[in-house]
């Protein structure tokens, strides 16, 4: 396929790709949050924050693009940085709702407060000036940032901490630390995908930041399984273009949804990434075994 | 006028009081958070309300009929999902993402069977009757939500302190090991639990779509959300610390609608919730212990 060919597909499959991309880089933020042992069910009320502030910059002060997007990370994260100390106070159960129920509490803020968020109908015509282009490079940036943070030594201290978080502290790390900086990194990258979604789909409705759009998140991450990076994007991706036979069931998406999320859970409790990856150390041993074999002769 | 919206809060926080403590009960025992529990909800006030229109039964016996799916579907969910969840040592992250599914399977189920059309129980399903004393009005309607679920309580407290289920209940919430230890037969007391939970769930989600006249597809997902303010509130693992709270909210979502907030009444009760989570974990009524992992 030629340059330009791979340029039609990518515009004929414009909104496709884009929402693939938007949805990587949310289940990547939600993947550094679980990689940490924290059950942080915020993202979507931090792409609320991003989404609106982006679209209410750049429709009311009519301010370009990278400064509405970063002026809603910078806002994200101001408010992260507020609530990270007394929800990082709170374990299991306890934080999973305290950070549903922020969620809540934005979603009926972006419902009420009719006068900046024009309410239920939401604010239409952002401007799109967000191409696939940007978000492919966001996504690869993040990627390669979490991949090598992932080997660092916050890397092996949010394992010891999602593992054992007692043996972590006994072992002298400092767990207040590392989860702080997960919980702030999961805000930044929820922030700035709702942001960009601003400038992507151009119309930002408070119905889209419901439970639906979490369950989603969630589905993506752990399809993917939280023991690569690549595990969310991978899931991501695969879900948001589930191929053209299922949006026949449409209407019975979100029971698909809830059933790959149930089996998933249960039967594949690390995603398909450790499947894939067993069957690729399994062939590397192969291939070297006869590598080795011809090696000896 | 003021009179009338207290009985009116009071009422609607005792139904769900009811719900919350079906919630309550199975994160108590099995420290887990069934999501699900509102999609129960749901499919309770459904059957109650087909049993009622399509087949024309009786009040009493719909409810009945509709109480015993509830828990049933409940106890269903256990078996199918969290039961073999729990042998391969799923986190209680992995059994709140489970019962999410569970939950968005049994809505999209309820959206299909309900045709996502918003239903009403029939006109004269409970007699018209009024009662006025003090300038409150009460209707036959709210005198039989609050007879049902006072008669509720004080019965989930007895079965809870005074029978053998429910002592082993309280075993398996203070350590499983511990109730297996004594021989307590944790799965079935694990699925009886359920289905008590279950069965909660499902009265409040009929006396609900009694009360507010509306029975669809998506009628429990708010309730998830006050239930889990209402365990935060009263407590975790308080009977009457869930009453009360669940009657705060409901007191608090009746009285923010008076002073003219009523849209910001979710607000309003997610806020108390994060107020109570930062400043009192434990809750009114909970014991300082420290919070379970």
């Amino acid at each position: 396929m030629s340059f330009d060919g791979i340029a039609l597909w990518i515009r004929i499959y414009d909104h496709t790709i884009a929402t693939a991309l938007i949805n990587s880089i949310v289940s990547l933020g939600l993947y550094i949050s679980l990689r940490a042992g924290l059950f942080n069910l915020s993202v979507v009320a931090f792409q609320a924050l991003g989404a609106y502030t982006a679209g209410i910059l750049a429709l009311r002060l009519n301010l370009p693009t990278p400064i509405g997007v970063a002026a809603g990370v910078a806002l994200s994260l101001l408010i992260g940085t507020v609530l990270v100390f007394p929800i990082l106070r709170l374990k299991g159960h306890y934080l999973a709702i305290a950070t549903l129920s922020f969620g809540a509490i934005v979603q009926a803020l972006a419902l009420n407060l009719d006068d900046l968020t024009n309410g239920p109908a939401g604010l239409i015509g952002v401007p799109k000036t967000v191409t696939v282009w940007h978000l492919l490079v966001v996504l690869i940036a993040a990627l390669y940032c979490t991949w090598i943070v992932q080997f660092s030594r916050m890397g092996r201290a949010w394992d010891a901490i999602r593992t054992d978080e007692s043996a972590a502290r006994a072992m002298g790390i400092n767990v207040e630390h590392y989860r702080l900086v997960a919980f702030l990194a999961t805000t930044a990258l929820s922030a700035l995908a709702g942001a960009l979604w601003a400038h992507v789909n151009r119309v930002i409705v408070p119905s889209e930041f419901g439970f639906g759009q979490l369950t989603l998140a969630l589905v993506n991450t752990l399809l993917g399984g939280i023991s690569s990076p690549i595990g969310p994007v991978l899931g991501a991706i695969i879900v948001s273009t589930m191929p053209d036979w299922l949006y026949k069931f449409e209407q019975h998406r979100e029971a698909l949804i809830g059933a790959i999320l149930v089996v998933v859970v249960i039967y594949l409790p690390n995603g398909l990434v450790a499947p894939l990856r067993t069957l690729k150390s399994a062939l590397a041993r192969r291939f070297n075994r006869t590598a080795l074999g011809t090696a000896g002769k | 006028m003021l009179l009338q919206q207290l009985v009116n809060g009071i009422i609607a926080g005792s139904v769900y009081a009811l719900f919350a403590l079906g919630f309550n009960l199975v994160l108590g025992a099995m420290n887990i958070l069934n999501v699900a529990q509102g999609a129960v909800f749901t499919w309770s006030a459904l059957v109650g309300f087909y049993l009622i229109k399509v087949y024309g039964l009786p009040f009493p016996l719909a409810l009945l009929a509709a109480v015993a799916a509830g828990g049933l579907l409940n106890m269903l969910i256990e078996i199918l999902v969290f039961r073999p969840l729990r042998n391969r040592g799923g986190s209680a992250m992995s059994t709140l993402v489970a019962s999410i599914g569970v939950s968005m399977i049994l809505i999209s189920a309820a959206q299909t069977a309900s045709d996502a059309q918003v239903e009403r129980f029939p006109f004269g399903t409970l007699p018209e009757i009024q009662w006025s004393a003090l300038s409150v009005r009460l209707t036959f309607t709210q005198a039989v939500v609050l007879v049902t679920t006072l008669a509720t309580m004080i019965g989930t407290y007895l079965l809870l302190h005074r029978t053998r289920l429910g002592k082993a209940i309280r075993t398996m919430a203070f350590n499983e090991r511990t109730a297996k230890m004594l021989g307590i037969p944790t799965e079935s007391v694990a699925r009886w639990t359920f289905f008590l939970s279950g069965a909660l769930g499902g009265l409040a989600g009929v006396l609900l779509g009694l009360m507010f006249s509306t029975v669809h597809f998506l009628m429990g997902e708010p309730y998830v959300l006050k239930g889990f303010a209402a365990i935060v509130i009263g407590g975790f693992g308080s009977v009457i610390g869930v009453i009360v709270a669940s009657i705060m909210i409901g007191l608090a979502e009746v009285f923010s609608t008076v002073i003219g907030v009523g849209a910001f009444r979710d607000v309003i009760i997610f806020g108390m919730l994060f107020m109570f989570l930062l400043f009192r974990p434990n809750g009114l009524f909970g014991k300082d212990e420290e919070v379970r992992p």
